[in-house]
């Protein structure tokens, strides 16, 4: 098929050919014209910092003292193979994105579903329901610390009602229950979140195909299964990746509530890293971003392996 | 046909590669125009006249501090001297604030009426930012000689903080749970270890299955709080985590084991301590504790707590040793470099130091001044019945450590990352005692090889 102006409806430039070819037309040049604030501030605010973070990661940059060496690789071999704290600190981080990755999709979606169900209510809980994504990690923090008190929090309080269950239940003071204390944290938080993207994904869905699957004898399951969870694979893996990298950088309950304590069990990555900001120690820290970035990325990748990203044309 | 003009690549990279080569460039050009620039020497000249002051404290201590600012700039008004000084609390986060200007070489303020500060002090007095002030202080004719013993902090004879409330360490007994187990601390204080454990047990309230309920004692089970009672038990014993020198440790030996046994058994021989507990502050306010060590910062909030009738006694002696915690809030000036506004600072750090009765006794605080100490308002201030285990601790002599590390987040009394999180270990029962010291001295003397830590002396 030939194309052609009157085809088209608009003027057509025919590519040029060697060094000479219309690469940038005048309406290229505007476009890219409206992009250059947001190019300065990402060069400014994000790339540089980013190149510089590199930068000092080869080195013993510490703010205070002078004299910056050229270090080569030891921070990173350092972090890897001497230093008990980072290692904690991935563990609990992985062992939190554990948690929160699955529950805040799984709890997303039923949330979706209901209220893209329009049963009774759906209106006011789809605002009750995103409401705590509005709030900041300093004042969810700050609620939660109280809600999860060992002796006269909410949770506590509730919770102890169940015949069995103690009255003493250390949230935040026990190695084994600070993480998934934090994790719960950030399920109400940011669950809201998940929930709105996967609304989104199901009032894309044509109600053609919903009414198809019911004329052809499905059920509700099936025709969530068979039809309305394959139309939501995108939406799927963009909210997988999302809470993951969110996860992957917790911060704010540790600085605000536990201070990485006890006994460093609640130690994330991001914590540590601004404990050595905290230390001065630039090139060190700088060092402890740069592999938190390469964790995030092979968890992305390995996430894209697995789900294998498809695109809807 | 319409005018277009044809960029290629090679063009577009071409333009790229100019544009950034040209931003760089204008990077160190635009610092040497500022360093030379006649309008931002003019700007610095003029910002002369503002004196930047900030706070790290809570409240009420910040509002108090922020109306003796207001004070000052009334009598600096008056004076027409054209200084004005422009005050700014930041609690928390004050060492992250530091460390950013730090990094930025500019911002710095000019002076910081801080905590205890003793995190960060020794790193910004090594690293050259914080100066001696007794060239500045000499000059204008600051009273030495009205600070009262134990109050000044030298090194190498060199003040760089003053003391403007000073602290140590007492118990807090709650004088209700007291009266209902029938203790009475005219008769028979908790003077010795042996004696507050006598009447921790007294107090302890405890469930039907014999858990903690109410501690006689409060002790968290993790965090800085437990790290301070090992490092009090420590040095009544005679140890320490430093040497004098601060190029050695003290604490991996039976003195360091048998302080952590005693923490333990307040846990599990004794039950006296619910190990579970967290927010040791709240606790202690809302009454479900009996016996709380802290410092004297505790008066003021513990005053202003309704139905809370408390007495404090003084840290308790222990095998013929008795520990607490010499340490005051510091106020020091950083070096801006300009001579002028180190000038205008030290004469805000006299005036204050002048009334710091009058601060002192409306914070609650202990005053380091003799002066201050004399006046009607301190002396009748209500904290004063509460404050005299402070002053028995300087002028008793209790044993108290004497240096902090340029690392300051590391050590700082107990408090420490490195100290905490080895000690959590014993306390959440994932190590023995001797595995967590043998895996602190490791990790304490690794940071010490790097650099010792800093010694000051007491006057």
């Amino acid at each position: 098929m030939t194309i052609t102006k009157e085809a088209l409806g608009t003027e057509v430039v025919p590519p040029s050919h060697g060094w000479n070819f219309t690469f940038f037309s005048r309406n290229d040049l505007i476009a890219y014209s409206f992009l250059l604030p947001f190019a300065i501030f990402f060069g400014i605010f994000t790339l540089g910092p980013f190149i510089t973070g590199v930068g000092l990661s080869f080195t013993d940059h510490h703010i205070l003292r002078p004299g910056t060496e050229f270090v080569g690789f030891e921070n990173y071999v350092e972090l890897v193979t001497d230093d008990p704290v980072f290692h904690r600190s991935v563990i609990n981080t992985l062992y939190y994105t554990a948690i929160l990755v699955p529950a805040t999709v799984i709890i997303g979606l039923l949330l979706a579903l209901y209220i893209n169900s329009k049963l009774f209510g759906h209106t006011f809980s789809r605002i009750i329901l995103f409401a705590p994504y509005v709030l900041s990690v300093s004042v969810t923090s700050l609620v939660w610390a109280w809600i999860l008190d060992s002796q006269y929090g909410l949770l506590t309080l509730y919770l102890s009602k169940i015949p069995g269950v103690p009255s003493n239940i250390p949230w935040l003071s026990n190695i084994h229950l600070v993480m998934p204390s934090i994790a719960l944290l950030s399920i109400w938080w940011q669950t809201g979140f998940s929930m709105i993207l996967f609304l989104a994904g199901l009032q894309d869905i044509p109600n053609e195909l919903i009414e198809a699957s019911k004329i052809d004898g499905a059920g509700t399951f099936q025709t969530f299964w068979f039809v309305t969870l394959p139309l939501l694979r995108p939406v799927l893996t963009l909210t997988i990746t999302l809470t993951l990298i969110v996860s992957m950088k917790v911060f704010g309950p540790m600085y605000i509530i536990t201070q990485g304590g006890p006994a460093a069990r609640s130690y994330s990555v991001v914590y540590y890293l601004f404990m050595q900001f905290r230390r001065l120690e630039l090139g060190y820290a700088s060092s402890v971003g740069i592999l938190l970035l390469l964790m995030i990325l092979l968890i992305t990748l390995i996430r894209m392996i697995l789900l294998r990203d498809q695109t809807t044309s | 046909m319409s005018n277009k003009k044809n960029y290629s690549r090679r063009d577009f990279l071409k333009l790229s590669a100019a544009a950034g080569a040209g931003a760089l460039a204008a990077v160190p050009a635009s610092r040497a125009w500022a360093g030379s620039n006649p309008i931002a020497g003019l700007r610095r000249k003029l910002q002369t006249q503002e004196l930047i002051v900030w706070a790290d404290r809570g409240e009420p201590q910040a509002s108090i501090l922020n109306t003796f600012v207001d004070m000052y700039n009334e009598k600096l008004a008056a004076d027409g001297s054209g200084v004005t000084l422009k005050f700014e609390n930041i609690h928390p986060g004050i060492e992250e604030r530091l460390a950013a200007v730090a990094a930025a070489r500019d911002g710095y303020p000019d002076i910081v009426l801080a905590n205890s500060g003793e995190s960060y002090l020794p790193q910004y007095i090594t690293g050259g930012l914080i100066p001696a002030l007794n060239p500045v202080l000499d000059e204008i004719g600051f009273a030495w000689d009205d600070l009262l013993p134990g109050m000044q902090r030298k090194i190498d004879g060199q003040n760089h903080w003053m003391i403007y409330s000073a602290s140590a360490f007492l118990q807090f007994i709650n004088l209700d749970h007291a009266a209902a187990a029938g203790l009475d601390i005219e008769s028979n204080p908790p003077d010795s270890t042996e004696s507050m454990l006598e009447w921790a047990d007294a107090m302890t309230e405890r469930d039907a299955n014999g858990n903690v309920t109410r501690s006689g004692f409060l002790l968290t089970g993790s965090g800085g709080h437990p790290g301070a009672v090992w490092g009090n038990r420590l040095q009544s014993l005679g140890g320490s985590v430093l040497t004098d020198d601060g190029a050695g440790t003290n604490f991996n030996n039976d003195m360091g084991l048998e302080a952590i046994d005693w923490l333990m058994n307040c846990f599990d021989e004794w039950n006296i301590s619910d190990i579970n507990m967290t927010d040791r502050y709240n606790q202690w306010l809302t009454g479900n504790a009996s016996i709380f060590w802290s410092g004297n910062w505790v008066i003021a909030s513990s005053l202003q707590q309704e139905g809370l009738n408390f007495a404090t006694w003084k840290m308790p002696s222990w095998q013929g040793g008795r520990a607490s915690r010499a340490t005051g809030e510091a106020m020091f000036m950083m070096d801006t470099g300009d001579q002028d506004r180190m000038m205008a600072s030290g004469e805000f750090l006299k005036w204050f130091t002048e009334h710091l009765g009058e601060y002192n006794a409306e914070a609650g605080d202990i005053c380091p001044t003799k002066s201050g100490s004399e006046l009607d308002v301190y002396v009748n201030r209500p904290s004063a019945p509460f404050a005299e285990p402070v002053h028995q601790a300087y002028d008793e002599g209790f044993a108290y450590y004497t240096n902090f590390h340029p690392d300051g987040n590391v050590f700082n009394y107990y408090f420490g990352e490195v100290v905490t999180r080895n000690l959590d270990n014993v306390w959440q029962g994932l190590q023995e005692p001797q595995e967590a010291l043998d895996r602190m001295q490791e990790e304490v003397q690794e940071i010490l090889d790097d650099r010792p830590a800093l010694a000051y002396t007491i006057e």
